[in-house]
């Protein structure tokens, strides 16, 4: 990192450290309410507490839930989007659907899956995966579209046939844009998961958000707040270095 | 080998936004000559290369290898006017992928294409992405990538057309070389007339659009070649020659009436 950076990164930890420390002196001398805002401290020292009480194992009923879905979701959304965005007409055909159906925000269905299939792990995880696949199916056409057809041409110049093209000019080409979507379908999958798990399910970070307000326990809830924003950094900062990894050509352009 | 371009048309469209863009090419050749097709530019002269290479159906007429009809199965390697290479691949890939596309094993393409990169002199570039390299360079990785395939026939899109005068000539010289080394039949477009001349051993010259093929020019001189050919009196001679038939062509082209 050049000298210009580090110095934009200390000054960035120095607001960081100053919010937090005036936080904590303003809750302690009753400056602030102390429910609403427990001292940061305390927030930290909680996190033993919770330990205590099994909290990485609900980290992980909302992690694997989260998985789920977003797999069972991205999964078909790729290879369908690829298809379609390979299509011209295929793709004339299906936008309209996929235009009626994206501006649901798709947690709307999730009373509807609950008539449909009960209340059970099929109907989490089936507005998991539904809200996954929009921008997941959205951005893989869109990166199948945008790959010249001289890429296409070279290939079967070369002697490829189809089944080829998909590996060596279709795939790699929509990558970038695939990882785009798979970004925002994370983010947005995420964001479902724990809305499912504030109404339904008695494990997961959700729900202990929920009861940490129903029993004003305020450092619960914050333990909560500060873990999904852990794991949503862990999400983008790994898609963005596979980004890097495997596609330099996009990294640097 | 022989080869056969037989009364190739293509009309692109229907009803009445049709527009035809050949119009009865014919051309036969044989063996390893180089042959360059010179016509002002939007006469049809890639379409033409891409129907040789099967990647463009005519409308009506043949291409014929070996005295059988061969569209779309006779094996080329087209060298494309905007270089072609997979931005996602790295110089070696690139290379490589028309051995790997035919289903050779890795071991033996990497060593094949590491061959050609050498003969284009890029061997300290195989680990870069087309991107890192400069456009010139990028053209010397398609030209090593087309040589690797070997098939019979090199079909030559403009290649040097995007390139400065000097690397023009410093990659015309290159072709040349490893075309000596590696012989086969080269059906080259190109809109540079002394291109042609210090290629090739036949010029064939285009009409604009719908382009045909008006006129048909041997190149006497002797191989290798230098630039100095292109001072020879006969040079000269061919250059009035092709201006003369193309000049007219080009203004009908540019609806330039005077």
């Amino acid at each position: 990192m050049k000298r210009e950076q580090l110095i934009d990164r200390a000054i960035a930890a120095g607001i960081a450290l100053l919010l937090f420390g005036w936080w904590e002196v303003a809750s302690r001398s009753g400056w602030i309410s102390t429910l609403a805002f427990p001292p940061p401290s305390r927030i930290i020292a909680n996190f033993g507490v919770l330990w205590d009480q099994g909290f990485l194992q609900k980290v992980g009923y909302t992690l694997g839930r989260f998985a789920a879905g977003a797999v069972i979701g991205a999964v078909p959304a790729i290879l369908l989007g690829l298809l379609v965005g390979s299509r011209v007409r295929l793709n004339r055909i299906i936008d309209p659907f996929i235009a009626a159906m994206h501006p649901i925000p798709k947690i709307v269905l999730f009373p509807l899956f609950i008539v449909i299939f009960g209340v059970s792990d099929v109907s989490k995880l089936a507005s998991i995966a539904l809200t996954v696949f929009f921008p997941a199916f959205i951005n893989s056409a869109a990166g199948a579209r945008s790959i010249s057809p001289l890429y296409f041409e070279v290939v079967r110049n070369y002697g490829g046939r189809r089944r080829q093209a998909f590996w060596y000019v279709l795939l790699p080409g929509s990558a970038p844009m695939i990882l785009t979507g798979i970004r925002i379908a994370a983010n947005v999958g995420l964001l479902v998961t724990i809305a499912i798990e504030f109404t339904m399910t008695s494990n997961g970070i959700g729900s202990i958000i929920w009861l940490a307000w129903q029993t004003m326990k305020t450092e619960d809830l914050y333990a909560g707040v500060v873990t999904l924003s852990v794991i949503g950094v862990l999400i983008n900062s790994t898609i963005r270095y596979i980004l890097r990894q495997v596609m330099p050509w996009q990294a640097a352009g | 080998m022989t080869f056969a371009v037989e009364n190739v048309t293509k009309e692109y469209g229907g009803g009445t936004g049709q527009t035809a863009a050949l119009e009865g090419v014919s051309f036969a050749a044989r063996g390893t000559e180089f042959i360059s097709i010179i016509g002002p530019s939007g006469c049809g002269k890639t379409t033409l290369l891409k129907i040789i290479a099967g990647l463009v159906a005519p409308t009506s007429g043949r291409v014929m290898l070996n005295g059988a009809a061969g569209e779309g199965k006779v094996r080329t390697s087209l060298v494309f006017q905007d270089h072609g290479l997979l931005p996602w691949f790295d110089v070696l890939k690139n290379v490589a992928l028309g051995l790997k596309l035919q289903g050779i094993a890795w071991p033996e393409a990497r060593e094949r294409a590491r061959h050609f990169i050498a003969q284009v002199g890029l061997e300290r570039f195989m680990r870069h992405h087309p991107h890192e390299l400069s456009i010139g360079m990028r053209q010397r990785v398609g030209i090593a990538r087309a040589f690797v395939a070997d098939t019979q026939i090199l079909l030559l899109d403009e290649p040097f057309g995007s390139l400065d005068a000097q690397t023009k000539l410093v990659l015309q010289q290159e072709l040349l070389r490893i075309w000596r080394q590696h012989r086969k039949l080269v059906v080259h477009v190109t809109h540079d007339i002394d291109e042609a001349i210090l290629l090739s051993d036949r010029i064939l010259v285009m009409s604009g659009r719908p382009g045909s093929i008006l006129e048909e020019i041997a190149v006497p001189f002797e191989r290798p070649r230098t630039l100095e050919v292109l001072e020879a009196s006969v040079a000269g001679q061919i250059r009035r020659h092709i201006w003369q038939v193309l000049e007219a062509e080009v203004k009908k082209s540019l609806w330039v009436t005077t």
